[in-house]
């Protein structure tokens, strides 16, 4: 009945995951096109504004088109930083994700690690098992000796017991360190998810320094606007 | 939507791993007939056989259900490997052109700064206005590069903590390579025990056939076979010198040429083929050239003292990787040259085992 179930379990998580897995490589193509997509707005940013220097000096400072061409670039900008700001914030899902994985695949491999001493008893009574049929087949080979190839055979069993012992061993000592691994795995995950935290947070407060700038821009466009129709007194008193 | 699929992911490389199947069939098998070695002197020999063939059967199911088990569990870590080989990404900053973003900055900081000064004399309250705002937007703009200097440094850190991860993923991915391979050996180690109780039952058996003799040999070589032992992928002996994670040690690191601030270098083998990825910052003068440096390269190994493989860069450029086993074991150094639209880049550095 339990050993159905995990055939079924078994069966069931291939078909289910199949697809999941495929869809990794699908997730990796977003990120790369969210990264082009940063250093695309990034050009254009940087393209309108090299090109604002010369718009400007050709049209007098109240031309609405001196404002309009600031306002552009000052888009611009705002359309950069909110492209690298998804980029980032992909980049956190992404090893969100994957710290969570670890955290859960380090789970499983403890619980492994926990079974190894069981393994190990269960090992050492199959042995005890053994030594209980030799004793009694030693009796009989006494009384029929042509069991004595058996006996032969049952002996050479229970030589590879201690080998057998020995691969458990090994085998938890194995899974153990790849339970310290996997722990590592998700520490250093989790440490990446607090840096690209940290990324974003500067982002964020780099986008608000950059839309005072360009507000502080326009306003001296304004300023210039002003002093050239008078609306700024010329001369002091 | 990705966490339940990876929950799933967990669940499922381990769904199989339990070790009631083959513990209920190891009861099954020892319970069916307790007595039949000690009755086995006195028992007619038609019995003997039928009752060694039954639990040769169950003896069967055991065997077949452990190394079921042992076949899942190398099963689920192969899967892991795997998963852990598909978390491997480049590394990578929201933009490359940090630096032209800088450069454009500092030419309007400047500007702003000669228009400041231009206007300083002039009593017009008008320019006087004009020079006020121009100050205020000097000041945001120096506001701007202080904000950009905090997301460069925590752009760097992230890169570290990137690096940080590809040290202890390739160890990990080692590590779930071994625990697979101890996995996959126990497998083939339950299916040469059951062939051994398989031919010990057969023996039981047909002990009628071979009256009062005992034959000297054994007939089952698979009981003489080695121990199963842990047992690596084996790695060329030439290219252990090379094989692991590499980092440039700070401080007091190496180098010819460029300052490395930080070099992570990653080689693979297989197959006689070794591959790989260096992630690299050098100390480079503002508005130079780009700090970071990543390619990977990889080629048949050549089995000569250094090894010298073709690299592409992350920004297309191509060139070649040298890597020279250092004066210990644990040191590599590297020599780098990244040629891109007639430009060349070189590197040079101790690198120290991790």
């Amino acid at each position: 009945m339990g050993s159905r179930f995990i055939q079924i379990a078994g069966f069931v998580c291939v078909l289910v995951l199949a697809p999941a897995l495929r869809g990794q490589d699908a997730v990796s193509v977003p990120m790369d096109d969210l990264k082009k997509a940063a250093d695309q707005r990034t050009a254009e940013w940087s393209a309108l504004t090299q090109a604002l220097a010369s718009k400007l000096a050709v049209l007098l400072p109240c031309d609405a088109r001196a404002r309009g061409a600031i306002e552009e670039v000052s888009r611009a900008s705002g359309a950069r930083l909110a492209a690298m700001m998804r980029y980032l914030d992909a980049q956190a899902a992404s090893v969100r994700h994957e710290a969570d994985a670890a955290d859960l695949l380090t789970a499983e491999y403890q619980k492994e690690v926990a079974e190894t001493p069981q393994e190990a008893q269960d090992i050492g009574q199959e042995e005890a098992a053994v030594e209980g049929l030799l004793s009694s087949l030693d009796q009989s080979v006494k009384q029929r000796p042509d069991l004595k190839p058996a006996q032969q055979a049952l002996r050479d069993i229970r030589a590879a017991y201690q080998a057998k012992a020995a691969a458990a061993q090994q085998r938890g000592l194995s899974v153990a360190a790849v339970a310290i691994l996997f722990k590592q795995v998700a520490e250093a995950y989790k440490a990446r998810s607090e840096a690209v935290e940290q990324e974003r947070q500067t982002l964020r407060g780099e986008t608000d320094r950059w839309a005072t700038y360009y507000a502080a821009r326009l306003s001296r466009a304004q300023t210039e606007c002003d002093v050239t129709r008078g609306i700024v007194p010329r001369r002091g008193n | 939507m990705k966490a339940p699929l990876v929950v799933l992911f967990t669940l499922c490389a381990f769904a199989q791993s339990t070790r009631d199947a083959y513990r209920e069939a190891y009861r099954a098998w020892v319970q069916a007939d307790p007595s039949l070695e000690a009755e086995a002197g006195t028992t007619s020999l038609a019995a003997l056989k039928q009752r060694a063939e039954a639990l040769s059967q169950q003896a069967a199911r055991f065997s077949q259900a452990r190394s079921a088990f042992f076949s899942s569990l190398n099963g689920a870590s192969e899967q892991n490997g795997e998963w852990l080989r598909n978390t491997a990404k480049p590394e990578e900053q929201a933009s490359n052109s940090a630096n032209d973003v800088k450069a454009i900055v500092l030419k309007a900081d400047q500007s702003l700064t000669r228009n400041i000064e231009a206007f300083a004399g002039d009593a017009d309250r008008g320019i006087q206005q004009v020079r006020q705002a121009l100050e205020r937007e000097r000041l945001a703009l120096r506001a701007v590069e202080t904000a950009m200097d905090a997301t460069e440094k925590a752009a760097s850190a992230a890169n570290a903590s990137h690096a940080a991860i590809e040290i202890v993923r390739l160890k990990a991915m080692d590590g779930i390579r071994e625990a697979a391979q101890g996995w996959k050996q126990a497998a083939e180690a339950e299916k040469a025990e059951g062939a051994q109780w398989a031919a010990y039952y057969q023996k039981l058996g047909d002990s009628s056939a071979s009256p009062g003799v005992a034959p000297p040999t054994n007939p089952v070589d698979l009981a003489r076979s080695e121990p199963p032992t842990r047992q690596a992928p084996p790695i060329p002996m030439s290219a252990n010198k090379f094989v692991g994670a590499w980092v440039f040690p700070i401080p007091g690191g190496s180098f010819h040429g460029a300052q490395p601030e930080s070099v992570t270098l990653v080689v693979h083998e297989d197959n006689g083929r070794l591959s790989g990825s260096l992630t690299a910052r050098f100390k480079v003068p503002a508005g130079g050239i780009d700090p970071n440096v990543r390619f990977e390269f990889s080629g048949d190994m050549r089995d000569a003292p250094n090894e010298v493989l073709p690299l592409i860069a992350s920004d297309g450029g191509t060139g070649t990787i040298e890597l020279i086993p250092g004066g210990a074991i644990n040191l590599l150094e590297v020599y780098f040259r990244i040629q891109k639209s007639g430009k060349t880049r070189e590197g040079n550095m101790l690198l120290l085992k991790q």
